[in-house]
């Protein structure tokens, strides 16, 4: 029998299938333990927007028309707040922008529409509550969740 | 010289079916999850690697991620992308080749989980986006489901080729 044939003869299962079940079985519930259960997750109290890695933009829940934009991005990005929605408009021509949508009650977010690519990914991420994150990687934007440590509201009076 | 000149060209097709598949199943949304695809190009590159040759596999797998990662408009994709492909590829050759008595789904979906798991894992460290370790036993899930599907189309496939196809058997 050659190796042509003992391909051809190859099964859908085998008794030995148990030995790679019970390894990914194991697997998979090591990688809930370590990446959710253990690391938990604290309540999210509003959500900031990264570009590059650096925080570019936080807004609270409870007060989201205090939205802060890091010093020295201020005129890099165009941003409007209405009711529920950010958008931000990139430079240089401001042709490319993401939408994004907040739910204060929920205390949840989503980017709902982009242009950054044909299959936008960020788009079709899940809101994100109190972990992980949605990434635009065409736009170079994280957009995760603050916990309480995590936003600063400006000073006033 | 002729019988390398014929596995060649058996690559390059399988190469080009999986390229188009790729691209394909880049255009429709994700399964739930960024990132998780329904993984239908694995079933040509997994085929190659039976019929013709690991090495073809291995050339498969590299203009698949290569060239269409250049397609869909993402080639820091292939950082990710190619070394899971290849970690996955070897691990469910030596599962079906080397270690007695596995079956092709077994093999199949053990390649799949690894392969998500170990793309993400990357993403996370070359992006430093750690938030999304939060996702991958969620992927592992996903990527267990799909590698079932790819396994069972492939041991389909083998069962319905007829014997001799394309001189393969020579």
């Amino acid at each position: 029998m050659n190796k042509y044939d003992k391909i051809r003869e190859l099964k859908a299962y085998e008794k030995n299938d148990i030995f790679i079940y019970v390894f990914l079985l194991i697997l998979i519930i090591s990688l809930f333990l370590f990446c959710v259960i253990l690391p938990g997750t604290k309540k999210a109290e509003g959500f900031a927007v990264y570009y590059d890695g650096e925080k570019v933009f936080a807004l609270s829940y409870s007060a989201p028309e205090d939205y802060i934009i890091t010093e020295g991005f201020e005129n890099y990005f165009e941003v409007s707040l209405s009711e529920n929605r950010i958008t931000f408009l990139f430079p240089p021509d401001k042709s490319e922008y993401n939408i994004i949508t907040f739910d204060s009650e929920k205390k949840s977010v989503k980017v709902t529409e982009s242009n950054c690519s044909v299959s936008p990914d960020c788009v079709y991420s899940p809101e994100i509550r109190n972990g992980g994150a949605i990434i635009c990687a065409p736009h170079r934007l994280k957009i995760a969740p603050l916990q309480d440590d995590g936003y600063y509201p400006p000073v006033t009076g | 010289m002729k019988r390398f000149t014929f596995r060649a060209a058996v690559c390059g097709v399988m190469s080009a079916i999986s390229l188009i598949a790729f691209t394909l199943e880049n255009l429709l949304p994700p399964l739930i999850i960024p990132g998780a695809r329904l993984g239908l190009s694995n079933i040509f590159i997994l085929l190659t690697a039976l019929l013709v040759g690991g090495a073809y596999g291995y050339a498969a797998l590299a203009v698949k991620t290569l060239i269409g990662s250049i397609i869909i408009g993402n080639f820091s994709a292939v950082l990710y992308s190619l070394p899971a492909g290849i970690i996955a590829l070897t691990l469910e050759l030596t599962a079906i080749l080397y270690f007695r008595n596995v079956g092709i789904i077994a093999a199949s979906v053990l390649g799949s989980v690894i392969n998500i798991t170990v793309q993400n894992a990357v993403f996370c460290l070359v992006t430093k986006t750690t938030e999304y370790f939060i996702y991958s036993p969620y992927l592992a899930l996903i990527g267990a489901f799909t590698g079932a599907i790819v396994g069972l189309i492939v041991h389909i496939t083998l069962k319905k080729i007829p014997y001799g196809f394309l001189g393969l058997n020579q």
